[in-house]
């Protein structure tokens, strides 16, 4: 991984905003973090798109899957994956069906599973 | 009265006609037998002429100077000689002609005529007499319509030589005449005009002073009357046709004739008019009436009598009669009266009888009907009772299983929401950890790597010894081996944190209650594992899984009557037991079988376990409800459940669901 590389992270939990910091802090990579999805809207306006954005699914405001979606519209090419520890499979399999959310990761995740998961995004993109 | 009246009026009516038509009959008897006179008379007349005008003829032929004159064909002394002979004929006898005829049938001399001569005679009476060379007369219509009789001879000379033919005759007159005097009858003579030219004929009526009319008559003419009456109509004077009977009476200047036409007959025996008789009746016909009246006077009075007589006897009788029937006529109008009274009465009491009959068969029927009404109410009432009290079961039940379902689909959503605030700070301490183990690993091999370091410097003594004491003091090298397991272990917690919260979520999967292709045994885990804390201070969970595909079916519901059956089962041990959770597959259907070592059920309270609300546990401590739902579940899922057990041998519980691996529409 380079440093032309852009993750933004969304969730309204700190503490799991930090995990994922220490999850990519030996990759090169470019980390954005937003704690809701209007933050994190703000700032791919602010500094431009970005090649994955890992989102939560239940946030106070905009929800994940609703934040995919938008970003989908606005730049097709952003592949965006939903972690949620919350099992509402329905809403999710929608989103996943017409393309705007690239995969779901449950949580707590696997390590070597999520990090299978962001090759394999970044690998397409 | 009237029918009396009537009855002497036609009486009388048929006693004039029966007179009127007796002189009828006798009148025409009459006519008829006169005219047999009459022509009887007639023929003896005309006899009686021919005799004597043919004697006289033959008288006349032996006068031997008559001979003379014709041989010398002297006229002038012929006439001379006869003329007397011929006067005194005419005056005594009524001979109207006399002729001297030649051997050439022409006429030499007529007496009546003398300036008339030598004219061919073609009479029929002539030809006769000159081919039979004998006496021959008869009535001959002459051509001026004049009706007579003649009567011809030879005349033969003394030498017996013929000399010519001697005539005389007469008209019709004299002989009309006689018979009239004889008979008292009045004659009319017609003759067919057809026989006759209205010249010669009118010419002839003159000489005979008489005045012709030829138009009288449409088809013949008069030629010959004794009388000046004439008939009314036309067809009085022909011949009734036929044998007809019939004649006519007429009234001409007050006086009465009967009259009938016969045929006329001439010396050929030809029809050639009519010979009307007509008879005057004036008198007969008065005596008659006269006659007629009187009868009928005295019918009349003999009628008026009869008549009063029966007024007065028939009256009385009919007064009576009338009476006596009036009387009749009351009494049966009454008998009428009476009986059509009890008839009425009959008829009433006959339908007050059918009504009777009629109000009580339907009064029975009613009472049929009401009982059969009231019956079929009370069954329905009761079976509306029964209903309704299974509804008001059914309300029960299903209320409750609302309310446990809600619950559990409270639980579930609670699960879930737990699940999720859990699964957050689990997800970022498990990658802590993760991160942690990484750290350590570079912090044990920086911390060899320091050592190493420390070792190459060779330092005094002194220096390691304060590392060493150092790393003792602080239990460096302990926690180095420490950590790993630390975080091991809390790997592992997190692990188990996560699993319970899986777990809960599986089995609250109430609130999807989809049917969907479910791991039974995934179901059985979770279950074990969520009613764990129960389960684990009274029994061990054995499991003996067989070999069991997925089946369709709603696992959040299944996982309910799962639990069910454990925590029964980890109620009904009274110290420390074993439950043993079997299932296995056969024909078609999935088993599983749960089986404990608790108490057992008695044979009684088996039979009532799947009722609702029937429940062993103190007041408040069970629902009641726990295997009614079961029971419920499984039915809806097209299944079985069921119980053996022995007081203190233990109970088994075996489901039998389906093995729906298809989902079906």
């Amino acid at each position: 991984m380079n440093n032309d590389i852009r993750i933004l992270c969304v969730d309204d939990e700190p503490n799991i905003l930090s995990t994922l910091q220490r999850f990519f802090r030996r990759d090169n990579v470019q980390l954005l973090l937003a704690d809701s999805a209007e933050e994190a809207m703000k700032l791919l306006q602010e500094k431009g798109p970005v090649q994955i954005i890992l989102s939560d699914y239940r946030m106070p405001g905009m929800n994940g899957v609703e934040f995919l979606q938008q970003v989908h519209l606005l730049w097709p090419q952003t592949k965006g994956i939903l972690l949620s520890g919350f099992a509402d499979l329905g809403a999710v399999s929608s989103a996943i069906d017409d393309d705007s959310i690239f995969r779901y990761v449950r949580k707590p995740w696997d390590r070597n599973e999520l990090r299978g998961v962001i090759d394999e995004a970044l690998s397409l993109s | 009265m009237v029918p009396l009246s009537l009855t002497f009026l036609i009486l009388i009516a048929i006693f004039l006609y029966t007179g009127y038509y007796i002189r009828e009959q006798g009148m025409h008897h009459a006519i008829n037998h006169r005219y047999q006179g009459v022509s009887t008379l007639f023929q003896e007349l005309e006899k009686q002429r021919i005799d004597l005008m043919t004697a006289v003829l033959q008288y006349a032929g032996q006068q031997e100077d008559l001979h003379k004159a014709m041989l010398q064909g002297d006229r002038e002394r012929l006439l001379r000689i006869a003329q007397p002979f011929f006067s005194q004929l005419k005056t005594q006898h009524g001979v109207t002609h006399f002729y001297f005829h030649g051997i050439d049938s022409r006429t030499f001399l007529r007496l009546h005529q003398p300036e008339r001569f030598g004219d061919v005679v073609e009479r029929k009476t002539f030809v006769t007499a000159q081919q039979t060379k004998n006496p021959s007369a008869g009535f001959e219509l002459g051509p001026l319509g004049t009706y007579t009789l003649r009567a011809v001879v030879p005349w033969y000379s003394t030498s017996n030589q013929l000399l010519g033919y001697l005539e005389l005759g007469q008209e019709l007159d004299q002989v009309l005449a006689n018979l009239k005097r004889v008979t008292g009858t009045e004659f009319l003579i017609m003759v067919d005009k057809a026989y006759l030219q209205r010249d010669a004929w009118e010419e002839g009526m003159r000489m005979l002073k008489r005045e012709p009319d030829w138009g009288q008559f449409t088809s013949q003419v008069l030629i010959n009357r004794t009388t000046n009456s004439f008939p009314p109509s036309e067809r009085y004077l022909f011949p009734s046709k036929g044998n007809d009977p019939h004649h006519y009476n007429f009234s001409d200047n007050g006086k009465y004739f009967q009259v009938k036409a016969f045929p006329l007959l001439d010396a050929k025996q030809r029809a050639i008019g009519n010979f009307v008789m007509m008879v005057d009746i004036t008198e007969e016909r008065n005596r008659f009436i006269m006659f007629m009246l009187r009868i009928g006077l005295f019918t009349l009075v003999l009628c008026g009598a009869l008549f009063g007589f029966a007024y007065r006897t028939l009256g009385r009788m009919d007064r009576t009669l009338v009476q006596v029937r009036q009387d009749l006529v009351g009494e049966v109008e009454k008998a009428e009266q009476l009986n059509s009274r009890l008839m009425i009465e009959v008829a009433e009491r006959k339908r007050a009888e059918e009504d009777l009959k009629s109000l009580n068969q339907t009064l029975e029927r009613r009472i049929l009907d009401r009982t059969r009404k009231l019956e079929s109410l009370n069954s329905e009432l009761e079976g509306q009772r029964r209903e309704l009290e299974r509804a008001y079961e059914d309300l029960k039940v299903n209320q409750s299983t609302i309310l446990h379902q809600d619950k559990m689909a409270s639980i579930g959503q609670l699960a879930a929401g737990v699940a999720h605030d859990i699964n957050n700070p689990i997800g970022f301490v498990t990658n802590n950890l993760g991160e942690l183990e990484q750290y350590l690993k570079d912090i044990s091999q920086f911390i060899g790597f320091q050592a190493e370091m420390i070792e190459k410097l060779r330092p005094d003594d002194k220096v390691l010894e304060l590392v060493a004491a150092k790393r003792k003091e602080l239990h460096i090298d302990e926690a180095v081996d420490d950590l790993d397991d630390i975080i091991q272990e809390s790997l592992e917690g997190t692990r188990r944190v996560q699993g319970i919260v899986q777990n809960l979520r599986k089995f609250s999967r109430i609130d999807e209650d989809e049917y969907e292709l479910v791991d039974i045994h995934e179901c059985l885990d979770s279950t074990v594992t969520i009613s764990s804390n129960e389960l684990r201070y009274k029994a061990d969970v054995i499991r003996h899984y067989g070999n069991l595909p997925k089946i369709y079916c709603y696992p959040g519901q299944l996982n309910q009557v799962f639990m069910n059956l454990l925590i029964n089962a980890a109620h009904a041990m009274d110290d420390y037991g074993q439950i043993e959770i079997a299932t296995w597959q056969q024909s078609g259907s999935v088993f599983i079988r749960f089986v404990d070592t608790g108490s057992g059920i008695s044979e009684e309270v088996q039979g009532r376990i799947f009722e609702p609300f029937f429940t062993t546990k103190d007041v408040g401590t069970g629902t009641g409800l726990g295997l009614s739902i079961a029971y419920d579940i499984i039915q809806k899922h097209a299944g079985d459940i069921w119980v053996d057990s022995e007081p203190g041998q233990g109970t088994s519980f075996t489901i039998r669901l389906p093995a729906r691996e298809r989902l079906e529409p």
